[in-house]
């Protein structure tokens, strides 16, 4: 929705790493004093979970902010960052249309509707979560053939200059990948990676993984085209796969067995907690945790049994279908496993091909310029 | 290329040439440069994009062509990242698409199945029109600046000129336009002509605008996108909707055409047409679909074929036989299956002689001592007269006799063991008789135990053959029902359906009701009365109003014929072809299997005839459920609100001096009021309490008289609907006629000259035969009500509405807003 964001740095500033600001009060003090705090983060589930909830935190209020006053320090990362507002209004839009209509239905006709709305809202839920996690299906095994984690997050610390005279630079942090950017890779922090390694640490790891041999002189000049051609290619097969599997999360949703799910997730079904007039009221408070927590439990058993139900129904298509209508679920769901799998075995090929393919100047060759 | 690079080192080594030639002098005396000399750099390849209508589709062009390339060298990981994003949209698209696809299969009409397609179509149109429309141009026309101008780059890439607001290469505003003109701009803002940095100053403005602008899009594509898209596809369904019904009519109709060939048979037939017509038959009788129950079948049939079968046996043969049918049909299947299989076979084999030697055995030795038996009598001597009787029949298959061969054994071994104990002296003639006695009981009971149903070949080819008929009856029923159901069935999108839809939104828009008037009726049945009476009696006041509401009305009405009957195309009407369809396709099956041992099944697929109707069978229902439950009553239903107006129209002219009812002014007024009651509310148990006139039986009568049966209808009535255009076929009748038609068969149905209420079922003034007098009957020709198909007509409405204004008002807020935030924007500084 809205602009494309998949391949430009979508993430904003995490919590500074130490929470102070420098002490760089006079504005005399040159501007290469200014140490670089730009950091290498663990590509880990915290990391990723910090890092969305500043970035939609962020894109939500203090961009907006910025932005509407048209702030001459407004970027375009925040412009991009903002672009995750739309998908998550939007989504959450979508869900208000398909269940908006059914509350005016004639009974008769709202059950039937809403269970579709409520499927289609589940659709839109499952999409972006299906289109997030399918990313690893590329860069997992990428990741492990290569060596090269083409999801590895940093954090970029920058400071503006100050609005007044006695004011101090104010520290603005960016979230990125290492590897977000084909044309211009941060190299630079791959240097030095880890202690009492040589400099070319990371690019050795990396020239030796994908052939191109040990002890190299420049393994860096070695390895930077190889990153680029992996960038390149993953960048593609995310491209296209992550949607499709973002389809098939709308797919699955829109399966027949989800009724069920959302019956039990209706407040009929909710097991309503009456208060022991004879217990005293620490007791009740907690039977009522126990009361909130079976009911949880017994939804999400429900979610979890569905799921498996649906996922069977979305592979098998109706009973009664023929041809394409009864195949359309395993047509796609092989499509979509199909673009993952040629996007991530073509990245690998790339890697492990390369050596072979390296260019190399040829001072005779004549080279015309236009 | 290359010599202009030449020329242009060289022209620079000359302009410098007064410059010391080290870095450090250059710099240090810069200022000191003779530049009058120096050649201006080459200009940049970028130029901004033209985009308008004239343009697009060259623009599109070349995007896709940039796509495709860019494709290709992401898979040869060569794209850069403008490229790569490029694929991510490309991506979006191949997902959008699949999901349309596949939620496609999942619904059942043409219309519904384009609608997916058409949603993700106006969700990416809502995408590009949203920033277009409430952003880029309101910003254009407040502030002269067009945030979405795209550039190309000097590397061909597509670009919006403002997108990264700290790098904004004004070098390409040229002043082609007004909007690319920075003076122009600084006179939009009010710059002073003489201002020092004017160019600077609209160059921040731009700036401003722009990151306001994106921001504002940001914060507003996720309301609007999903809203826009919403309402483009409620504004689309419509008429998509009109689109789809024509081009399935059409191919159902071509369909039709087919069948009816079809069902001239091909007798007379050589060469050619007869190659032909067996390719038609193919088309229409497509067996293909059955063919693997077919073959299941006779595997089935060839196992067990000589062999005992079990009552499993025979409902695994059913199911098989009958797949597809319902259960009363496989009930009656199974019922001729079983009278076909019955238990009435002998298997004989070694078995049985060691049976029935046992049991004469355990009989003598029983009465007479251990070892008695054998005393007597070779027991060898059964098993060879066994052999040899079953090969003087030829050894049958697994030893199985019919029942007369079967007594004709047995009675062999009775008379066998007569007369071998007969020629023995040892015993007593007295103990003869006994013994003869006791062992042919034994052999009795060894025989009756072993009667066993057994599927004969004879049987198996029947069954087969049965097997064949009812595939092919369905694959023929499989036909016409695809077209039945388009054209009546009680489902979406059908012609009945569509038609009814569109006679009910012409009731509701010529009665003129208000949001108001919806909003109150559309809470029940009683309000929608009590307002549409109130609005008839006004419509019926002038001529002119009335004569336009029930001919706009008829002509919505009498184009359900035209749809369902296919009128136009000079042909046979459509609908007696696929009512023939079905009576042909039940009579030939019945036929043929009256042939076979299968007549309950032969008489529930097309027998059963009581008066004239196929009472409980598969043809009765089928043609019941077409022509009486579906057209009939809906056509029932228009006639009743067409009569129900005239009613009004008349009783209008009857309070003018005009037209006049029984003559008694008191009288005609009671009839008035309750006939309008009848024909706008009253339900078949209405006519059955003879709607409580309980102690008026003369009113009763003249109040049916005048609602029904009179026959009366007001000239306005006759002038707007005896038209030629309602008449669709030569011969049939106006829907003047139709109206007075119906009137009087309601009449004379549920009119009743026994005025006794404890019979309740009341009796016809006209003979109708019992089965035109079942309460299903009459359910169908009272139809629905005025006022229950105006209150439905009017909660579909009303919900519609509801929708639609709640989606468009929060459209309206998000586009006012943001129409509004424009003069917030662009203000500058004031330091």
């Amino acid at each position: 929705m809205g602009i494309d964001t998949s391949n430009a740095n979508t993430t904003i500033a995490l919590t500074p790493k130490s929470a102070t600001c420098p002490p760089y009060n006079h504005v005399h003090i040159p501007a290469e004093h200014i140490p670089d705090e730009t950091t290498i983060l663990p590509n880990n589930l915290n990391t990723r979970a910090r890092r969305s909830f500043q970035k939609v935190t962020s894109a939500f209020t203090e961009y907006p902010a910025k932005g509407l006053k048209g702030d001459k320090k407004s970027t375009f990362y925040e412009f991009l960052t903002m672009g995750n507002v739309p998908y998550i209004l939007g989504s959450l839009t979508f869900m208000g249309l398909f269940n908006g209509a059914p509350s005016w239905f004639p009974n008769v006709n709202k059950k039937g509707a809403r269970h579709w709305g409520n499927r289609m809202a589940l659709g839109v839920l499952f999409y972006g979560l299906a289109k997030n996690l399918s990313k690893s299906l590329v860069t997992v095994p990428v990741k492990m053939a290569t060596g090269i984690d083409t999801e590895m997050p940093y954090q970029k610390v920058s400071y503006t200059i100050p609005d007044r005279k006695d004011a101090a630079p104010e520290p603005v942090y960016e979230q990125h990948k290492v590897f977000e950017s084909r044309d211009f890779p941060r190299y630079d922090i791959l240097y030095n990676m880890k202690e009492g390694e040589p400099r070319n640490y990371y690019f050795d790891r990396i020239a030796q993984k994908n052939g191109l041999g040990k002890n190299l002189e420049a393994s860096d000049g070695e390895v930077k085209p190889l990153i680029k051609d992996v960038i390149s290619r993953s960048s593609t097969a995310k491209s296209l796969s992550t949607y499709a599997w973002g389809g098939i999360g709308v797919m699955l949703a829109v399966q027949p067995a989800w009724t069920n799910f959302f019956k039990a997730l209706s407040k009929k079904s909710w097991k309503k907690f009456i208060p022991n007039n004879n217990e005293n009221k620490f007791i009740n408070i907690v039977d009522k945790g126990i009361n909130t927590s079976k009911n949880l439990w017994r939804i999400t058993q429900s979610f979890g049994r569905n799921l498996v139900k649906a996922s069977k129904e979305l592979y098998n298509g109706p009973a009664t279908a023929k041809g394409f209508n009864k195949h359309a679920g395993k047509i796609f769901l092989g499509f979509a496993a199909a673009l993952s799998a040629f996007g991530a075995i073509n990245t690998i090929y790339g890697a492990k091909t390369y050596g072979g393919r390296k260019i190399t100047i040829d001072s005779k060759k004549k080279v015309q310029v236009d | 290329m290359v010599n202009l690079i030449q020329n242009y080192a060289n022209n620079i080594g000359q302009g410098i040439s007064s410059v010391n030639n080290t870095t450090k002098k250059y710099y240090n005396n810069l200022t000191d440069v003779n530049s009058d000399n120096l050649l201006k750099p080459l200009d940049g390849k970028g130029y901004l994009v033209e985009n308008n209508l004239a343009t697009a589709p060259v623009e599109f062009a070349k995007d896709t062509y940039y796509t495709a390339k860019s494709l290709q060298k992401g898979i040869t990981g060569k794209a850069n990242d403008h490229e790569l994003g490029k694929l991510n949209d490309l991506g979006l698209k191949i997902g959008g698409l699949s999901i349309a696809a596949y939620l496609m299969t999942k619904r059942q009409t043409p219309k519904m199945k384009a609608m997916e397609f058409i949603g993700f179509g106006s969700f990416l149109a809502s995408m590009a029109i949203w920033p277009k429309v409430a952003l880029q141009w309101p910003a254009q026309l407040i502030h002269g600046v067009n945030f979405r101008k795209q550039y190309v780059d000097e590397q061909g890439r597509k670009k919006y000129l403002t997108q990264d607001p700290n790098y904004i290469p004004f070098d390409l505003m040229k002043g082609k336009r007004k909007s690319e003109d920075l003076g122009h701009i600084a006179d939009r803002m009010g710059v002073p002509k003489n201002e020092k940095d004017r160019n600077e100053l609209a160059k921040e403005h731009i700036r401003k605008v722009s990151v306001q602008n994106n921001t504002l899009w940001m914060l507003t594509a996720g309301f609007a996108t999903p809203i826009m898209t919403g309402l483009i596809c409620n504004r689309i369904e419509g008429p998509l909707g009109k689109l789809t019904e024509k081009i399935s009519n059409n191919r159902v109709n071509k369909m039709i055409d087919k069948i009816a060939a079809y069902q001239k048979g091909s007798a007379g037939l050589t060469g050619e047409d007869k190659d032909k017509f067996t390719k038609l038959e193919s088309k229409i009788v497509d067996m293909k679909p059955y063919e693997g129950t077919e073959k299941k079948l006779a595997k089935l049939l060839t196992s067990k074929t000589g062999q005992v079968i079990s009552e499993k046996d025979i409902d695994a043969i059913n199911e098989l036989l009958t797949e597809g049918f319902d259960t009363q049909t496989q009930k009656t299947a199974k019922f001729d299956l079983s009278e076909m299989l019955k238990a009435d076979k002998s298997v004989i084999n070694d078995e049985t002689v060691n049976e029935i030697s046992d049991a004469i055995t355990k009989k003598l030795d029983g009465k007479y001592g251990e070892g008695y038996t054998a005393s007597i009598f070779d027991t060898k001597k059964l098993s060879e007269h066994v052999n040899n009787f079953m090969n003087q029949n030829g050894n049958p298959k697994n030893g199985v006799l019919g029942a007369d061969k079967s007594d004709e054994l047995r009675n062999s071994l009775g008379q066998l063991i007569e007369d071998s104990i007969s020629g023995n002296k040892s015993i007593r003639e007295a103990r003869k008789e006994v013994i003869t006695d006791m062992a042919t009981d034994a052999i009795n009971n060894v025989f009756a135990k072993k009667k066993a149903a057994v599927l004969t070949d004879e049987a198996a080819g029947q069954i087969s053959k049965a097997g064949h008929i009812l595939r092919k009856f369905r694959a023929y029923d499989r036909t016409i029902s695809s077209a039945t159901h388009f054209k009546v069935e009680n489902a979406p999108e059908t012609i009945v359906g569509n038609n009814w839809g569109d006679v009910t939104s012409t009731l509701i828009k010529e009665l003129h009701i208000s949001p108001k008037e919806l909003n109150e009726a559309k809470s029940s049945e009683e309000l929608t009365a009590q307002l549409f009476t109130r609005k008839l009696e006004n419509i019926a006041k002038n001529e002119e109003k009335y004569q336009k509401f029930v001919s706009n009305i008829a002509e919505k009405m009498a184009l359900l014929d035209e749809k369902l009957d296919n009128p136009k195309s000079g042909k046979r009407n459509a609908m007696d072809v696929l009512v023939d369809g079905i009576i042909q396709n039940c009579d030939d099956t019945a036929k043929d299997l009256h042939a076979l041992p299968f007549s309950n099944l032969a008489e529930r697929i097309g027998g059963g005839n009581i008066e004239g109707n196929f009472i409980g069978s598969i043809k009765d229902s089928k043609l019941r459920r077409i022509k009486i439950q579906r057209v009939d009553s809906v056509k029932s239903s228009y006639m009743r609100l067409l009569h129900t107006a005239d009613f009004f129209r008349r009783a209008e002219e009857y309070n003018t001096g005009k037209g006049g009812f029984s003559g008694n002014q008191k009288l005609d007024k009671a009839l008035i009021e309750k006939g309008k009651k009848i024909l706008m509310s009253s339900h078949s148990g209405d006519f059955y309490l003879k709607h409580e006139t309980a102690n008026n039986v003369s009113f009763y009568k003249a109040l049916i008289w005048h609602t029904f049966n009179s026959g009366a209808m007001s000239e306005s009535t006759k002038k707007a609907l005896n038209k030629e255009s309602h008449e669709v076929f030569a011969g049939k009748s106006t829907m003047a006629q139709r109206i007075t038609k119906w009137a009087k068969h309601v009449g004379n149905l549920m009119g009743t000259n026994i005025y006794d209420f404890l019979k309740n079922n009341t009796e016809g003034i006209n003979n109708f035969t019992r089965a035109q007098q079942t309460a299903v009957e009459k359910f169908n020709k009272i139809a629905c009500t005025p006022d229950n198909m105006l209150y439905n007509a009017l909660k579909g409405k009303y919900n519609s509405n509801k929708w639609l204004r709640m989606w468009t008002t929060a459209g309206s807020i998000v586009l006012g807003t943001t129409l509004a935030a424009q003069f917030a924007f662009g203000k500058q500084d004031k330091n």
